[in-house]
């Protein structure tokens, strides 16, 4: 009896070139339409360990911030492009800000000056807002 | 006597390694992708100086120019956005809230919310900025 014996067959050879191919025009899609944004923050909530009373002696100053992005306080209207030198000669290093923004003002106006009072080194800002009428 | 020079065979480059720093190059490009402050709507944070370096994780609230509000990329309602919150802010109270609002949004969409945040227990809430070019 004659027993044939079935040639094994050589695997077949994957290319994984294709694959590579592929990952790298993944890769390339992914690079050219990711936005890498550098964001910053700034605190809208005042740690608890400042939330006590300013110093008797501190100075308080009111200052309203308009929708054009302009600020009034002691009925002086400030342009945004001199609230800098304004506060700089206005503020101490005990000054209280007291922030009031107009409803229609926008968040860049608000940060303007949040912003410049930071860089001024005023610890106390609060941002006050009008309640709803019950 | 005739002395052949034996022939050197070329090695077959390997392309193994490639694949894997590819696949890891992919894998970063995706992960770095997601960790951005996305939103359904366009958003150009407003710019400041004295911004201080976000850190990654919390809950991102975006709000539109026009009002309109998403949580962490998905579109919602204000009390949808406050039920998710308190239901995060139970679990892990420390849980940072990053309001990640248009420069030219109007207060009356955000001040109001970050004072309803407060209010569902949110204790770190920040606001988004961008470095401002000129400092």
């Amino acid at each position: 009896m004659i027993q044939l014996e079935r040639q094994s067959r050589p695997l077949p050879v994957v290319s994984i070139i294709p694959l590579v191919d592929v990952l790298l025009i993944l890769l390339v899609f992914f690079m050219v339409t990711s936005t890498f944004l550098n964001l910053d923050m700034l605190p809208m909530s005042a740690p608890e360990a400042q939330g006590s009373s300013p110093p008797a002696d501190a100075r308080t100053l009111l200052v309203r911030v308009l929708p054009g992005g302009d600020i009034v306080t002691a009925g002086q209207r400030i342009p945004p492009d001199s609230i800098d030198a304004f506060l700089q000669n206005q503020s101490q290093d005990n000054t209280r800000l007291l922030l009031l923004p107009s409803p229609h003002a926008d968040v860049q106006a608000l940060v303007r000056v949040l912003d410049t009072a930071a860089r001024l080194g005023l610890n106390s800002v609060s941002v006050l807002q009008f309640s709803d009428v019950p | 006597m005739r002395l052949s020079r034996p022939i050197h065979r070329r090695q077959p480059e390997t392309i193994v390694a490639l694949v894997d720093v590819v696949f890891f190059l992919l894998v970063f490009a995706l992960l770095i992708g997601r960790m951005d402050a996305t939103a359904p709507f366009n958003v150009t944070p407003p710019e400041a100086q004295t911004g201080a370096d976000l850190p990654s994780g919390g809950l991102t609230v975006s709000v539109a120019q026009d009002g309109r509000i998403a949580l962490d990329g998905a579109e919602t309602t204000l009390s949808g956005l406050l039920s998710a919150s308190e239901t995060v802010l139970e679990a892990e109270p420390d849980t940072r809230m990053r309001i990640n609002a248009d420069g030219s949004t109007a207060l009356l969409h955000v001040l109001p919310l970050v004072e309803r945040l407060k209010q569902v227990g949110a204790s770190d809430i920040v606001l988004i900025v961008t470095p401002d070019a000129g400092g």
